[in-house]
């Protein structure tokens, strides 16, 4: 199994119950969605937790970036990691 | 974290079968709202959010802390009798703020405080550590597992919690947790479960 292609979605969703901290309010959440597609048609799923919906856009194409750096690698989690 | 997804899914596994581990129950703490909403507010809403919960966590950090202890005991009045709970101030309080705080609230019986100063002012940590009795939760905000070995190294937490997403991914989380393994330092979880 190789990886094929990775793309990004920046998300910002609305928690249902918003949390007032210390550190500020949180009424919804930014994350950016990854799909890890491969060349058997198993596509591997992530998320990257972002601060503000300036910084999931901003992630979107590092993250395709290193994805694109990865084509056609063994889908092998620690040879990976450590290429990374 | 794509990449395990991907082999579990190949395998047909989940993941913990994939990591070599088993289905069992474990200690479960919900930390949905239970923000700054006051004394009054959170004994409302923590009898609602400890049902079918083991445990629940709530936000402290109000400007003063007669209000913070005013929150915990409100807590405790509400949740079953001997549920655990824990407390997160979020980075919010200053060292000098802390010492305080930490030493007024000590004797409530939580069973962490999470992160009163900034995560990465290890040397405050440790020192925290040193002059009191309930446990220190930190490691959230680690990018990577030589820091958490740090904050296990200069004894500045007495719980870990390395975030999988921002520890940067299941092969980090796992040596991350190896280290906590061998220095008996137990690793608790932080997982992100934003819309619930």
């Amino acid at each position: 199994m190789k990886i094929r292609n990775v793309t990004a979605h920046a998300v910002l969703a609305p928690m249902n119950r918003p949390v007032v901290t210390g550190g500020g309010s949180v009424e919804k959440v930014a994350f950016v969605l990854i799909d890890l597609e491969t060349d058997v048609g198993v596509v591997g799923w992530s998320y990257v937790f972002a601060v503000s919906p300036v910084l999931a856009k901003s992630l979107q194409a590092p993250v395709e970036g290193i994805g694109e750096g990865l084509t056609d690698l063994n889908v092998a989690p620690r040879p990976l990691h450590e290429k990374m | 974290m794509a990449v395990w997804d991907a082999c579990g899914k190949q395998a047909d596994l989940p993941l913990y079968r994939l990591l070599g581990g088993e289905s069992r129950e474990i200690n479960v703490y919900n930390f949905n709202g239970l923000g700054l909403i006051g004394p009054k507010a959170i004994a409302t809403q923590a009898k609602e959010l400890s049902r079918g919960f083991g445990a629940v966590k709530l936000r402290l950090g109000y400007p003063d802390v007669e209000t913070d202890i005013q929150a915990v005991e409100a807590a405790i009045g509400a949740v079953p009798d001997g549920m655990p709970l824990m407390c997160d101030y979020n980075q919010c309080l200053s060292r000098a703020d802390t010492k305080v705080r930490l030493s007024e609230i000590d004797d409530l019986g939580l069973t962490w405080i999470e992160e009163p100063i900034n995560h990465d002012d290890v040397e405050g940590y440790a020192g925290l550590c040193a002059s009191r009795s309930t446990p220190i939760q930190l490691g959230e905000n680690a990018r990577n597992p030589a820091e958490i070995q740090r904050l296990i190294a200069t004894e500045a937490a007495g719980f870990l919690m390395p975030d999988v997403a921002k520890i940067g991914g299941i092969t980090p989380w796992m040596n991350a947790a190896e280290q906590c393994a061998a220095s008996r330092c137990l690793p608790t979880c932080s997982l992100k479960s934003a819309c619930t």
